[in-house]
């Protein structure tokens, strides 16, 4: 009798063979997409400098019809971040808060502490 | 026993004559009442004797008998063939262990990873006899009660692809119970079990994919043990520069 263990590779596609990966995945690859609009609020603030021309013709390029359904993926692929994170965040609080408060109140709590931030910039942005 | 009968594939290795693992499909009689364990036994005793895997307690404390079941990492024991009749059924050894035969895998590489994080109350100060027990509250027992809840059957490290990825990472259950021990008022190890949990191999390989969680068949949650441990190190660190003897310590 001798010892031959086998080790299996992981496979590339790892990802693919488990539903709870593949969400797993699609959160993580949500980031991405945020990414790309932080890039292009960030252009954006470069053209207002750049002058009058340069931010209306930024604003016209947000009007494409791509830059729209961009736009809408990226609330989408956000929302789905928050929430999945918003689930799994107050599992993450040291146990002696757990212990005091439920889970599912810290996760209402963080919607609501999202509401109120949004309410307050669009608040502002009202304003402006 | 009914005529009924149930398909159940095996992923078979035999060290001494596989040159890698294949599956063996081999068709019982469906009994409702059988678990996967009462299956494998009946394969064992009835149609191939050669059949290898692990079981004790058949009643999910020993953690001997993780196997995956259709994709999903589950004890034999609490596994029903019920659930699955009358399709046929899969069954492979955990993932993420070298395989010994069948569905034996490897375990020593936890075992050491499990010794590493110093699973025990330690006490700077050895307590004489005469000072008498201990106490502990209820509410301090209750602090740590769920992550020493861990029958070591290892579910967890099958469910983690980091440690597919990673095979250094020391992982869910390890983690899970130096945390118990970290979370104990009778415990002062806390330093001396932060190399192995900060370290490189540490909470930080994870990613908090969280399915370790959800195959636990204790509810150890031991994806919040890691993820309370980055939290905790990542304050230690800040700590370290406002109060740098503190972190150093
Ligand atoms: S944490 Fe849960 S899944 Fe992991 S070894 Fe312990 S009991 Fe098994
Ligand atoms: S045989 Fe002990 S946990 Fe299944």
């Amino acid at each position: 009798m001798s010892r031959r263990p086998y080790v299996r590779p992981m496979k590339r596609t790892w990802f693919m063979d488990h539903p709870f990966y593949r969400n797993y995945m699609v959160r993580e690859a949500s980031c991405v997409f945020d990414a790309l609009y932080a890039v292009n609020l960030f252009w954006g603030i470069l053209q207002l400098r750049e002058g009058a021309e340069a931010w209306s013709s930024w604003l016209s390029f947000q009007a494409n019809p791509l830059m729209i359904l961009f736009t809408v993926v990226t609330l989408g692929m956000t929302l789905y971040h928050a929430v999945t994170y918003f689930d799994m965040t107050p599992r993450v609080l040291p146990q002696f808060i757990r212990k005091k408060v439920a889970d599912p109140i810290v996760n209402k709590l963080m919607y609501a502490g999202l509401a109120g931030i949004s309410v307050v910039i669009l608040a502002a942005a009202a304003m402006v | 026993m009914s005529n009924k009968t149930i398909t159940i594939e095996i992923l078979r290795y035999n060290p001494e004559t596989d040159e890698k693992p294949g599956y063996g499909s081999f068709e019982i009689p469906y009994v409702e009442a059988w678990s996967m364990l009462d299956a494998l036994e009946y394969i064992k005793d009835e149609l191939d004797s050669s059949l290898s895997y692990r079981w004790s307690c058949r009643m999910a404390v020993c953690g001997s008998c993780g196997m995956v079941i259709n994709g999903t990492p589950k004890l034999g024991c609490e596994t029903f063939l019920r659930d699955f009749y009358p399709n046929a059924i899969k069954v492979e050894p955990l993932a993420n262990f070298p395989i010994e035969r069948d569905l034996v895998v490897d375990a020593e590489d936890f075992i050491n990873k499990l010794e590493s994080v110093k699973p025990y109350i330690i006490n700077a100060m050895e307590k004489p006899v005469e000072e008498g027990v201990n106490k502990q509250t209820p509410e301090q027992l209750g602090l740590y009660k769920q992550f020493s809840m861990c029958i070591n059957c290892m579910l967890c490290y099958s469910a983690c692809p980091q440690m597919g990825l990673n095979p250094l990472f020391t992982g869910p259950a390890v983690i899970a119970l130096g945390h118990r021990y970290n979370l104990d008022s009778r415990d002062e190890g806390y330093d001396q079990r932060t190399e192995v949990i900060q370290g490189k191999n540490g909470v930080w390989s994870c990613t908090f994919v969280g399915y370790c969680s959800e195959v636990c068949p204790k509810n150890v949650d031991p994806a919040a043990a890691i993820n309370q441990n980055k939290l905790q190190g990542s304050q230690d660190w800040a700590l370290s520069f406002l109060m740098p003897r503190k972190g150093a310590k």
